[in-house]
């Protein structure tokens, strides 16, 4: 469904990404993890069309999204939920997620995907006429990612679902992630919790540098001897 | 009525279209130094309708006000395409090169032995339409606030609207918004035009009120002003640079004794209010705890 090929991206003279290449089949969850600054974000910025790639290929089902502004490439069915819970505090949440589904679908669409996504979402039903400033930081996020699949994507990019979360509502949004694959939603995801997204993901690549150095079956990659030592900081026995 | 309370009250109405103006483009995220180029525009474009085509006021505001947001969309188009401090400058610079057209535009047809026109740096004189149709100044002014009063409708309509939310969504994070399929930019030339058509409506009633325009007098202090109102009134609701016009004209301008240190005065409020209240009086918190009062006294 999507391919990235060489994907360079730089800001000024900074390079932020040597020649990524990846693939996200139909139906897949594929994770993106890497320490802070190893190009994740970029990566999906660069798919999502908010940052410009300077050299390389991005393709959804054959056809090339470089070059395409952000908004249009949210029309074909790319829809980010970016990192650190961005919601418009300033407006409602009826309004953050009327807003969401009218650059997606016609006005009788709209109030039926806002129908679905409030019955995933019921904290939200009850909040509808607040402002998006009142949510603590764990609604801020589920009114994200509602705001995400009232687009009815077909690729969601999710950055760092968890960060900042409490466990609880770090747990809340792991669990909804193989519900949304189910609903036939492909994703990819940057999470930092690199156990946490191998667990809940078919495949991973690993990012270091702006370089893919490492890729494979997620459940492969959780025991993996670089990934152990590098990200997960614990020892091979505790993993099993 | 006291014919000194009648011209702060006009002045008022008529600087609250800029004011406004100003304000449609904060909302969006941004800040322009130059909405005194779409003012002096129909200012012009009216004044010469009305004086040297012989059209009737109407036709010839509206006329005035098409010219303004017609030049503010063809701006937005290049300008738009920068963000932050360098649109804030370039619309400064605009409206420099707009005063400085001004100060050399000569086009004036013989009336009645008279040349009338535009004449460069001496300005436009003899626009009479509203003394020669024995317009009186209340009537003039109840015409000021009843376009006044239309344009608070629309503004009213528009933030209650699916295109308000948009521009707060835009105002608020324009990456975010365009995340969300809002093509920013076309929204925004959009915003940068009504804001034309807003300040062009102050600029046609300017010119018929005070029959005589000159460049100088759209140079950039119009434009800090007009940007200040909204800063000093509030972002939360229209009625914040109209609060801030009323401040600065009203209270500051009319109390006599102390006109003369006006522009301390002025901007010592600007520079508390930017501390303490970096969003103006009736800022977005201080709407909602009114709308919030007002809801709870009618349940």
């Amino acid at each position: 469904m999507l391919e990235v090929r060489d994907l360079v991206v730089n800001y000024g003279r900074i390079q932020a990404l040597h020649g990524v290449s990846l693939n996200v089949a139909e139906g897949e969850i594929v994770a993106l993890i890497g320490a802070n600054g190893a190009g994740k974000s970029s990566t999906m910025n660069a798919v999502s069309g908010v940052v410009r790639a300077s050299f390389g290929e991005i393709r959804l089902e054959g056809e090339e999204l470089v070059g395409h502004p952000a908004h249009r490439i949210f029309r074909r069915g790319v829809v980010q939920v970016p990192e650190g819970r961005l919601i418009f505090a300033n407006l409602t949440i009826e309004e953050n997620l009327r807003l969401a589904a009218a650059g997606a679908h016609d006005r009788r669409g709209e109030g039926e995907e806002l129908e679905r996504v409030l019955d995933l979402f019921p904290m939200l039903r009850q909040r509808l006429k607040d402002r998006g400033s009142s949510l603590s930081g764990g609604q801020a996020q589920m009114l994200a990612l509602a705001r995400g699949l009232i687009a009815a994507p077909r690729l969601l990019l999710l950055d760092e679902p968890s960060l900042g979360l409490a466990p609880l509502a770090a747990r809340e949004v792991f669990d909804l992630i193989p519900r949304l694959r189910e609903s036939g939603i492909t994703i990819l995801l940057v999470e930092q919790n690199v156990r946490q997204a191998l667990a809940v993901a078919d495949r991973g690549y690993v990012l270091e540098g702006g370089r893919i150095t490492l890729d494979g079956d997620a459940k492969e990659l959780l025991g993996h001897e670089l990934l152990v030592k590098s990200y997960l900081g614990i020892h091979r026995e505790e993993v099993a | 009525m006291d014919d000194h309370l009648v011209g702060v009250l006009s002045n008022i109405g008529m600087i609250s279209f800029i004011a406004l103006s100003a304000y449609l483009l904060l909302i969006v995220g941004e800040i322009s130094f130059g909405q005194q180029a779409f003012f002096a525009i129909s200012a012009y474009a009216s004044g010469i309708a009305t004086a040297m085509w012989g059209w009737d006021f109407w036709p010839g505001l509206a006329w005035g006000t098409a010219v303004a947001a017609a030049a503010a969309v063809l701006v937005g188009i290049p300008t738009l395409r920068i963000r932050g401090l360098y649109f804030s400058i370039a619309t400064l610079a605009f409206a420099e090169m707009v005063r400085l057209v001004f100060e050399v535009f000569k086009y004036q047809v013989e009336i009645d032995g008279e040349m009338v026109g535009p004449d460069g740096s001496d300005g436009f004189r003899d626009i009479r339409y509203i003394f020669e149709n024995d317009i009186t100044a209340v009537e003039y002014m109840l015409m000021i606030y009843g376009l006044l009063a239309a344009v608070l409708c629309a503004f009213f309509l528009l933030e209650r609207s699916r295109l308000g939310s948009i521009f707060r969504m835009i105002g608020q994070d324009p990456v975010l918004a365009e995340m969300q399929g809002i093509d920013v930019t076309a929204y925004k030339i959009l915003a940068l035009g009504l804001a034309g058509l807003v300040a062009g409506i102050g600029g046609g009633l300017y010119a018929h009120l005070t029959t005589f325009v000159e460049p100088k007098i759209f140079n950039v202090m119009l434009g800090v002003h007009s940007l200040a109102y909204g800063l000093i009134g509030g972002l939360g609701t229209a009625f914040g640079p109209l609060i801030g016009v009323a401040i600065d004209i009203g209270f500051l301008e009319s109390i006599r004794a102390i006109s003369g240190y006006r522009m301390i005065a002025f901007g010592g409020l600007v520079a508390v209010l930017l501390i303490f209240r970096p969003r103006g009086l009736l800022d977005e918190a201080a709407v909602n705890w009114i709308r919030l009062r007002l809801r709870r006294r009618h349940a």
